[in-house]
């Protein structure tokens, strides 16, 4: 009753510092264990391994001793320093016997052997000293040699074989000294095994009453916090009294979910209609509460303020039912009226259509008409050639003319010339006759020839005076021809001039007419443009046209929208009646 | 060019072309042409001449003068000489026209018509004189025109000139039925007006 009393933390403090200090003792237990085991190794290592490596530096003193000593035989004296050598070497022997003897002081049979081993090499010693030494420094190497190869060799073997027991004996303490520390890990095993399991057990015991003491409460809240989360609030749950903070939990589990009863109570109200409850809130952090009352204080004016949106509602959704009856009817109208702007604009498309054929016939009819006056100008040009031509044929009739009257000079002078020959041979003919007549009877046939010249002559001066008159006649044709030359000359400068001013005219007529059948291209170019235009605008009116049929349709279902509205708004009206605020 | 009269150039032509052919004819005249005018000029010459009385034979040299034909007996005519611009002489009777020179010598000329009293109608450009000439007395006529040496009847020449008046009387022979005046030709070379001496 009292651990069930403790706080949870304390709880928990207590059990963990339980287990601490027993696997604190069980650590302990085990330290000491191995630390026995570690000084008896370090026994064993200290005690025999050191004597070993003593025996064995003692041996190898008495071979190097033994081989300096060979070395002064076979040198014949001990120069060199030879001797200080030995002397040096036999100091350290005798050091490490010492230490030996100073170690081994445990096993008794070891101890007897040590004995004998010193004896041995004090034997050894005294022999070097007493007997070998002074053979070599007298000079007597061949006995001392002798005395080397057998006595001292023998020394030295029963030395060896000594050392070797002794390290037997040695290696034998040491496998006892092993078994014994096995027998002493053996038994921390065993008591560790047992230190542990205790430990188990008092866990498991402390950990159970821990868990029973706080998880058990907890479950039963958790159950009950799952119960309010799914909104079962209807009855109320008893918990022990405790002290510990899952006591505490328990009780305001309990006050939370009386709360949240009574909060369900005045919803249920609320739910109801009944927006005369009030809320008091319990403390000024008591969010649901205030939430509660600011709730109901604003359910409470918001009913009031719905009451007067619905009517006015109801009142807006009348007009507005009566608004679009009468846009339905308007839309209607529009609808019409369009259909007839359509059908205006396709007239006025057909008309469009046919002046651009009219266009047309007239940019090719300028088309030819600027071909016609290009032609004539071509022909005017070629006149006016023609005319200059005939100028030019006219000044070389002239010419001729001229040139023929003044060959009808030279011919009129050469008649003058026939004439003055004709009157001379007259008067010679005359003469002639006179002459004949004078001489008489004689002269009868002379006077026939005479007679006949004077004929003669006579006849020349009439074809004289033929040939002048023909000539006159000549003369007179050449002077009308020349008049007429000149007056033709002058007729077609005239006609030059005119078909110049032909020409002129022709050409501006040309300027013109070319302007006239760009104006006229330019002119089919827009009616063509006017023509795409009216099928645009068709094409428009017919978009307006189904826009408008939509119109009348989306009208009628504004219309229908409307007194749905107005039947919303009275539903309303009844509901809003129910709250009594 | 005026009015539209149509010329008819091929005829035209044609016509200058037979022209053409004329003249080279004309100049040149074909053998047959020639033989046909040959002998009709040989035939002319053959005609027998017709026998007349000797005495009654009278030959003259025929000129016109002033509208009128004259005759001369070429008994006393030495030559007719072209008209040359004859030199005015001063001092001399208004029927003497001046002197020309005909072979080297001087010879005087005298216009009858003012000798006549005739109306002087100019001189046409023809004009030819009639050198007189017998025994060193020698002048020269003016005439118009001499038609050359005709054959007159001494039997039909009028001698009866009672309608004559004036100088021209004293002066004509006769007047042919033709009315040619016959002048003396002989009375004129030895007229005394005819010789000026006049002294200034």
């Amino acid at each position: 009753m009292f651990y069930r009393n403790l706080k949870t933390a304390n709880k928990l403090i207590l059990a963990f510092s339980f287990i601490a200090v027993i696997v604190v003792g069980a650590l302990i237990i085990a330290f000491q264990g191995l630390q026995q085991i570690h000084q008896s190794q370090q026994q064993i290592f200290d005690e025999q391994f050191t004597q070993h490596m003593r025996i064995k530096d003692l041996m190898i003193n008495i071979n190097e001793n033994r081989a300096l000593m060979l070395k002064m035989v076979v040198q014949r004296g001990a120069g060199g320093g030879l001797l200080d050598e030995v002397k040096r070497s036999s100091l350290q022997g005798e050091k490490l016997l010492g230490e030996l003897n100073g170690a081994a002081v445990r096993a008794s049979e070891a101890q007897d052997l040590l004995h004998k081993l010193r004896d041995q090499w004090m034997a050894f010693a005294s022999a070097r000293e007493k007997t070998i030494i002074p053979l070599i420094a007298s000079g007597d190497f061949d006995s001392a040699a002798t005395i080397l190869t057998n006595e001292q060799a023998e020394r030295i073997g029963q030395i060896r074989e000594l050392g070797d027991r002794i390290i037997n004996l040695g290696e034998h303490s040491i496998q006892q000294a092993l078994a014994q520390s096995e027998a002493t890990v053996e038994g921390q095993r065993q008591t560790i095994m047992v230190v542990i399991a205790a430990i188990l057990a008092l866990m498991t015991a402390v950990v159970w009453l821990t868990s029973r003491s706080i998880a058990g409460p907890l479950s039963d809240l958790t159950q009950w916090a799952e119960q309010i989360a799914e909104g079962d609030l209807m009855y109320g749950r008893e918990f022990e009294r405790r002290e510990d903070e899952v006591g505490m939990l328990s009780q305001a589990f309990s006050r939370m979910g009386e709360n949240l009863r009574e909060l369900a109570k005045t919803s249920e109200a609320i739910a109801k209609g009944d927006l005369t409850v009030t809320v008091t809130p319990r403390s000024e952090r008591d969010i649901l509460g205030n939430a509660f009352s600011a709730m109901i204080g604003n359910l409470q004016s918001l009913t009031a303020d719905l009451k007067e949106g619905v009517a006015v509602l109801s009142t807006a959704s009348r007009e507005i039912m009566a608004s679009t009856g009468q846009v339905a009817s308007s839309a209607q109208e529009t609808a019409t009226a369009i259909s007839e702007i359509t059908t205006t604009v396709e007239e006025v498309k057909q008309t469009a259509s046919v002046s651009n054929q009219k266009a047309k016939h007239v940019t090719e009819a300028a088309q030819r008409t600027l071909q016609v006056s290009q032609d004539g100008r071509r022909a005017v040009e070629a006149t006016q050639g023609s005319m200059s031509q005939i100028r030019q044929q006219m000044h070389a009739v002239a010419e001729s003319i001229v040139r023929l009257s003044e060959q009808s000079q030279a011919i009129a002078e050469i008649v003058a010339t026939v004439n003055d020959l004709a009157e001379q041979s007259n008067l010679l003919g005359v003469n002639a006759s006179i002459e004949a007549v004078k001489s008489g009877e004689q002269g009868r046939g002379f006077s026939v020839v005479a007679q006949e010249v004077k004929t003669l002559a006579d006849q020349s001066k009439q074809a004289t005076g033929q040939v002048r008159n023909i000539l006159n006649d000549i003369q007179r044709a050449m002077n009308k021809a020349v008049m007429v030359a000149e007056q033709s000359s002058k007729a077609v400068d005239g006609g030059y001039q005119q078909a110049q001013l032909s020409g002129d005219a022709i050409r501006m007529l040309t300027d013109s007419i070319e302007e006239s059948s760009g104006a006229a291209l330019q002119i089919a170019a827009s009616s063509q443009q006017q023509l795409v235009g009216m099928d645009q605008v068709a094409s428009a009116m017919e978009s307006i046209k189904k826009a408008s049929q939509d119109n009348v349709e989306g009208t009628k279902q504004a219309e229908q929208a409307a007194r749905n509205l107005h039947q919303l708004g009275l539903r309303m009206q009844n509901r809003i009646a129910q709250f009594n605020a | 060019m005026k009015g539209s009269t149509y010329t008819d150039w091929e005829a035209l032509k044609r016509n200058l072309q037979q022209v053409e052919q004329f003249l080279a004819n004309e100049f040149n005249p074909s053998p047959d042409s020639a033989r046909a005018r040959l002998q009709e000029r040989a035939r002319e010459l053959a005609e027998p001449e017709k026998e007349e009385d000797e005495s009654d034979r009278m030959e003259a040299l025929v000129f016109e003068l002033a509208q009128e034909i004259y005759a001369l007996e070429p008994e006393f005519i030495a030559e007719v000489v072209p008209l040359k611009p004859p030199t005015p002489i001063p001092c001399t009777p208004p029927y003497v026209l001046g002197v020309i020179g005909v072979r080297g010598r001087i010879v005087s000329v005298l216009d009858l018509r003012v000798f006549f009293d005739l109306p002087l109608k100019g001189l046409s450009d023809r004009n030819s004189v009639v050198v007189l000439s017998q025994e060193g007395r020698e002048f020269g006529l003016l005439t118009d025109r001499v038609a050359g040496i005709r054959v007159l009847s001494r039997k039909r020449l009028n001698t009866r000139l009672e309608h004559l008046s004036g100088v021209r009387k004293e002066y004509l022979l006769g007047v042919t039925p033709s009315h040619w005046a016959v002048l003396d030709a002989y009375k004129l070379l030895h007229d005394a007006r005819l010789i000026v001496n006049d002294r200034i």
